[in-house]
């Protein structure tokens, strides 16, 4: 029977029936199948991850000034992209943004506990963050207020200032597909398209425009969604990267594993709780859009919404509505009640009834 | 009202079952009227009291089109509403004399005896029947201004129409201090009932340069709108008020604008304009937090002199019942008790005739100054275009005041189809 206590034969042979004890579940199942498949990096995976942030000298500073560089264009082509409502060219931002790297790095460091390496990735991180905001907030300064209409913000910034769960959701898969393809080189082709799945650089543009322009709650709600990615990137990569063997070799570094895998899916749990109110305020504004367009087609089946604007808060819902009929309007009492007797909240509507009606002349 | 809020009463007290009990039919009690918004919300909150006592659903729906949807709903077969609330007394008369109405029962009238006064003047009475009661009042004839304006600019409140011309062209020459600022903040839009901001405007102007008399004799049908009397009053209000600067955002603004809407210049950080002629349900549009007294305040629209107190131009909602079923009595007993606007009245923008309440308990500071308005001795009168008949007060006096200054019809042409109409009308 090992003693307990032996560290050495505590790493050289985990009893199993020890295991459930000392573990934590996140760690009981990652040992489970760690022990299942049995899987132990080769030495290029090994270098593979290693390489993603050089360990001091002049190449690093050699690494940090063309990260630096590569942040300033991407946070611009981003910020000039977001202020253009182009999707497209925040996706290019996307390609050419560098901050993967060092979260995937801060991820292997998490995981292999390894302190210097970690505080370094999670270092380059916190610059990078300083950096494409600044460079947003920047672009706003010079282009943003004569090109934005604070009441009606470009679709793509507006995107980026109400994250949800669904973000949460697509972060810790596209984490989880960093941690996969990082150790492999063969398959780093599809990296790209786990920078454009969950953007990091678009977000942090976005805190610095809506900063520039005053609007702190869509600020708050911009990096919320970066913080989101991060957590998620760096808990669901760990996670990916442990399950391919990169772990610590010594007992003391695999508790101070459990200890940093916990701090991180805590961090998740926090920040999924504003995501959480966010989740329920969009599907709460999803219902009652169902129920104001059930309630039109109950109210009169040929009028046509054209706009909808609707809002659920506090149990209340404000709807806007542009509708086209062919007839005289029905009471617009009576939609209202309809829409009440669906959504079951008090609602104020302000409905705009337009006249469909083609005229089609021909003169020879 | 709300059902979420019977089901999250439900939830919380676990007393559902007994609640509803004590329906009788267990159906919805459908309440109609004209208050939306922030109004809706004040109504709604005074039924929470009834709802929760006696378990009775009563469902509130107010329309900016109201007294075409009432007609609508009573008259062309659409589901009519259990009560409604009126605005205009003439509409009230037409319902009851096409014996639209229910007449009250006995407790209902007991209640009103005990908390009106004995003279119930405007109640509708049928064959020794009491077919509506009292609601809540309002003064058409404020003028709403920002006191730290007036005193940063070393304007004073006028107290003769000639000293209000003065000031308005004053404004309208130098603006602001701080910049260009129209003299008024006017609006008209407010859905079917377009116009009635306007025809307000021009009662009161009846009712100071014409007098009570006159007034009366038009609000009855007695004098038309060719009279010189009217037609000065409606010339001084297009000099006074539409003239090309007297308005913030002119001409376009006055008839694209919701009436509820019409006051935000008056409380922008440069202010775009100096007054808003309103009545004082107006309060209920101010932006949140709005302390009248200190940061806005009011003064009666002056006479043509200062010898006596200007006189008023009242409005007030009449309640009367559709339906004869004892929860639909049961309620409108409560509506006419003080239980029944209490919440309303905490909550400020509500004051009523009744006098079994104490004023300094049951008003806010700003609704007691406009019952006092009421006691002080000065003569008042109802809003015309409620008391004509609603076909020409309600309907077509809004939209010929509305086309008129537009510019789509002339003054002649304005006036020639308001008599024309009345000419054919039966007059009540």
């Amino acid at each position: 029977m090992p003693n307990p206590h032996d560290e050495t034969a505590q790493d050289s042979a985990p009893a199993a029936d020890e295991a459930p004890r000392q573990l934590t579940p996140i760690g009981s199942v990652t040992t489970w199948i760690h022990d299942a498949i049995k899987r132990v990096p080769s030495q290029d995976e090994h270098d593979a991850v290693d390489e993603l942030i050089p360990q001091g000298g002049p190449e690093f500073v050699e690494y940090v000034v063309r990260f630096s560089l590569l942040i300033v264009l991407s946070a611009s082509i981003a910020a000039f992209g977001l202020l253009a409502d182009s999707a497209a060219v925040v996706i290019g931002a996307m390609l050419v943004a560098p901050l993967m790297t060092p979260i995937t790095a801060a991820a292997a460091a998490t995981v292999t506990a390894r302190n210097p390496r970690l505080w370094r990735a999670l270092a380059v991180v916190a610059w990078g963050t300083v950096l494409a905001v600044a460079v947003g907030w920047l672009v706003a300064m010079i282009a943003g207020g004569s090109v934005v209409d604070l009441n009606q913000l470009p679709h793509e910034v507006q995107a980026r200032t109400f994250p949800t769960l669904l973000d949460l959701g697509v972060a810790v898969a596209a984490g989880a597909a960093a941690g996969y393809i990082l150790p492999r080189r063969s398959t780093s082709g599809a990296l790209p398209g786990v920078g454009i799945a969950v953007a990091l650089v678009p977000p942090l543009a976005t805190v610095g425009i809506t900063a520039q322009l005053g609007l702190s709650a869509d600020s708050r709600n911009a990096f919320l969604l970066f913080l989101t990615n991060l957590a998620a990137i760096i808990f669901s990569a760990g996670i990916a990267l442990a399950l391919s063997g990169f772990r610590p070799n010594q007992f003391s570094g695999k508790r101070a594993l459990r200890t940093r895998m916990a701090i991180t899916l805590v961090t998740v749990a926090v920040v999924a709780i504003p995501l959480s109110f966010h989740t329920r305020t969009t599907l709460e504004d999803l219902r009652l859009r169902r129920a104001v367009s059930d309630a039109v087609s109950a109210w009169d089946s040929e009028v046509r919404i054209v706009e909808l604007n609707a809002d659920a808060h506090d149990h209340r819902a404000r709807v806007e509505l542009l509708v086209v009929g062919r007839g005289d309007p029905r009471p617009a009492w009576q939609l209202a009640e309809e829409i009440q007797d669906r959504f079951d909240a008090a609602v104020d509507l302000r409905l705009l009834y337009q006249r469909d009606e083609l005229y089609s002349v021909s003169v020879r | 009202m709300k059902r979420w809020l019977l089901l999250t009463g439900c939830m919380l007290a676990a007393s559902c079952s007994s609640a509803a009990s004590n329906t009788s039919s267990g159906r919805v009690i459908e309440v109609f009227g004209p208050y939306r918004g922030v109004e809706a919300d004040d109504f709604a909150a005074s039924l929470t009291e009834f709802e929760n006592d006696t378990g009775i659903t009563v469902r509130y729906t107010g329309s900016a089109d109201f007294v075409k949807d009432l007609r609508e709903r009573v008259e062309g077969g659409l589901s009519a509403p259990d009560i409604a609330i009126v605005p205009q007394p003439g509409l009230v008369d037409e319902m009851l004399a096409d014996d639209r109405l229910v007449a009250f029962d006995d407790a209902s009238v007991a209640a009103l005896t005990d908390n009106y006064p004995a003279d119930l003047t405007g109640t509708a009475v049928k064959d020794a029947e009491i077919y509506s009661a009292p609601s809540r009042e309002t003064i058409k004839s404020l003028v709403w201004y920002r006191p730290s304006v007036f005193e940063a600019n070393g304007w004073t409140v006028p107290t003769t129409l000639d000293e209000l011309t003065a000031l308005v062209d004053r404004i309208q020459e130098t603006g602001d201090a701080d910049g260009p600022m129209a003299p008024w903040c006017f609006a008209m839009q407010s859905g079917s009932a377009t116009g009635w901001t306007a025809t307000d405007w021009v009662e009161d102007l009846v009712l100071r340069q014409a007098g009570v008399d006159v007034y009366d004799e038009w609000a009855s049908g007695k004098r038309g709108f060719d009279d010189p009397a009217i037609r000065s009053a409606l010339t001084t209000f297009n000099d006074l008020v539409i003239a090309p600067g007297r308005t913030a955002g002119g001409l376009r603004n006055i008839l694209q604008t919701d009436v509820t809407l019409a006051s935000a210049p008056l409380f922008g950080d440069q202010p775009g304009c100096a007054m808003y002629k309103q009545a004082s349900f107006a309060e209920s549009w101010f932006p949140d937090e709005t302390v009248v007294g200190e940061d806005v305040d009011f003064f009666v629209l002056p006479g043509v002199t200062d010898s006596s107190l200007p006189p008023l131009v009242a409005g007030g909602d009449s309640l009367v019942q559709f339906s004869d079923d004892p929860d639909v009595h049961r309620l409108m007993t409560y509506l006419i008790s003080p239980d029944g606007a209490r919440e309303w009245a905490a909550r400020g923008g509500y004051y009523s005739a009744r006098t079994s309440v104490d004023l300094d308990t049951y008003y806010t500071p700003a609704d007691r100054a406009f019952a006092e308005l009421f006691r002080d001795g000065r003569d008042y009168r109802f809003d015309a275009s409620d008391v004509m008949p609603p076909a020409i007060g309600s309907d077509l006096f809004w939209k010929e005041i509305t086309s008129w200054i537009s510019g789509a019809t002339t003054l002649d042409q304005f006036v020639a189809t308001m008599d024309a109409a009345y000419a054919d009308a039966p007059t009540g």
